[in-house]
């Protein structure tokens, strides 16, 4: 066991006392040990906050759109209206279906930023954030080519994700969805965000049922990446 | 107090991280709880940010330290932890005596969870958090929040193995220390 699983057992309290007393033993005495366990106390303290800002933000917008339906004949009268709401959109739905999967695309589909590689302008100049310096500044031209280059000498499928992303921000479809297939099956840090890309080239192409696929593959990862947007993106892919 | 069937599996899920069930808590107790707090004569709008406070606290201590209630229900776990977020208010308001005298009609025990003010670095690392991958911030999450093992983490996720997770989340944490630095 390293360290910072033993830092993680004794956080959960999954330690005995005899190893507990070893961990406090560390802390005292070594100062690595102490500051390894101080940065996982700040990671965990760090994710603590964002998600009980995030729960705060869900009970707000819960206390603003209240259900407060308890009685039978309300609790009827929603299924009624239930009832004649799907009615109506499947009405609208047959005699107006109208949503290509084009404007489905221009929708959903925002650049996805540089999460990779921070830039950093004093350094001094390498390759690779040549590339994420011309991807950050919407060069894709020039980030294509240098993604290029890099794959060329060392296969990182961090790397060939952004390259599929120049590609995608350049409109070159065909060829970005070329990249993601690369990438499927491979371990690397944008496993989530290369299935959205690859649904949503997919929507544009009318290819409902592969985008479907790749949506549904997210949900089999229990993915809270995009949650929303493709909950409603698999709705209106099973209304056309 | 023995715990229903019903609230062990809801205690089960909390400890999941199931929102759902968070939700279930929070609408099934919250007319209680703000009938509750009317005797110690704080505003409604108040009450409902303590209440909201307490289920995110409950929350998150069953996720991250992984509770299990065996003499209480989530119910009074809720209401204990709701109490004590109402004092430490009314003792911001300074309005404590009342209190103390109300406090021994109380049917509920009041309850502290650790409550130390999140550090400016941590605030910040916060943040950093919302620049890293999706797979990394859930698989960071995974380890850092909801403190699951290594073989836990493999048996909830794609990974093929030990190894593959411990490779993944040490560059993922590489990757978020040097957003933290350069930012």
């Amino acid at each position: 066991m390293n360290n910072e699983e033993l830092i993680q057992d004794y956080i959960a309290n999954r330690l005995s006392e005899k190893e507990k007393a070893k961990v406090e033993r560390l802390l005292e005495t070594n100062s690595g040990f102490k500051t390894a366990f101080e940065s996982h106390k700040d990671i965990a303290v760090a994710f603590k906050v964002s998600e009980a800002d995030k729960l705060k933000t869900y009970f707000k917008q819960l206390e603003d759109n209240p259900v407060n339906s308890t009685s039978l004949f309300n609790k009827f009268k929603y299924v009624y209206l239930a009832v004649a709401s799907i009615i109506a959109i499947g009405f609208f739905y047959n005699s107006f279906n109208t949503v290509s999967g084009n404007e489905l695309f221009n929708s959903n589909f925002e650049i996805y930023p540089n999460t990779y590689q921070p830039v950093t302008r004093s350094n001094e100049s390498s390759a690779n954030n040549d590339a994420f310096v011309a991807y950050e500044k919407n060069d894709f031209i020039t980030a294509e080519r240098d993604f290029e280059t890099l794959l060329k000498t060392s296969e990182n499928p961090n790397i060939r994700f952004y390259y599929a992303l120049s590609l995608l921000n350049q409109s070159k479809f065909d060829l970005a969805l070329k990249q993601f297939e690369i990438l499927d099956g491979k371990e690397y840090d944008y496993i989530e965000e290369s299935l959205w890309f690859s649904a949503l080239i997919q929507v544009k192409k009318e290819n409902d049922i592969k985008a479907k696929e790749k949506l549904n593959q997210l949900k089999i990862l229990k993915s809270a990446f995009k949650s929303e947007e493709r909950k409603l993106l698999l709705q209106k892919l099973n209304n056309r | 107090m023995k715990n229903t069937v019903s609230d062990d599996q809801l205690q089960k899920r909390l400890r999941a991280d199931d929102k759902k069930a968070l939700e279930e808590i929070y609408v099934a107790y919250k007319s209680e709880f703000i009938n509750y707090s009317k005797r110690y004569k704080i505003e409604t709008s108040d009450v409902l940010d303590i209440y909201q406070d307490a289920i995110i606290a409950m929350h998150q201590n069953f996720v991250m330290s992984r509770i299990e209630l065996k003499t209480s229900t989530i119910k009074t776990y809720l209401f204990g932890i709701g109490k004590n977020k109402l004092f430490k208010r009314l003792k911001e308001k300074q309005r404590l005596l009342r209190v103390e005298v109300e406090q021994q009609k109380d049917e509920y025990t009041e309850i502290k969870l650790e409550s130390n003010l999140p550090t400016e670095n941590q605030l910040k690392l916060a943040k950093r958090l919302n620049e890293i991958s999706g797979t990394c911030k859930k698989l960071l999450q995974l380890f850092y929040y909801r403190n699951l093992t290594i073989e836990e983490i493999v048996e909830l996720t794609h990974y093929k193995d030990g190894n593959t997770v411990r490779s993944h989340k040490s560059r993922c944490l590489k990757n978020l220390k040097t957003l933290f630095k350069v930012k």
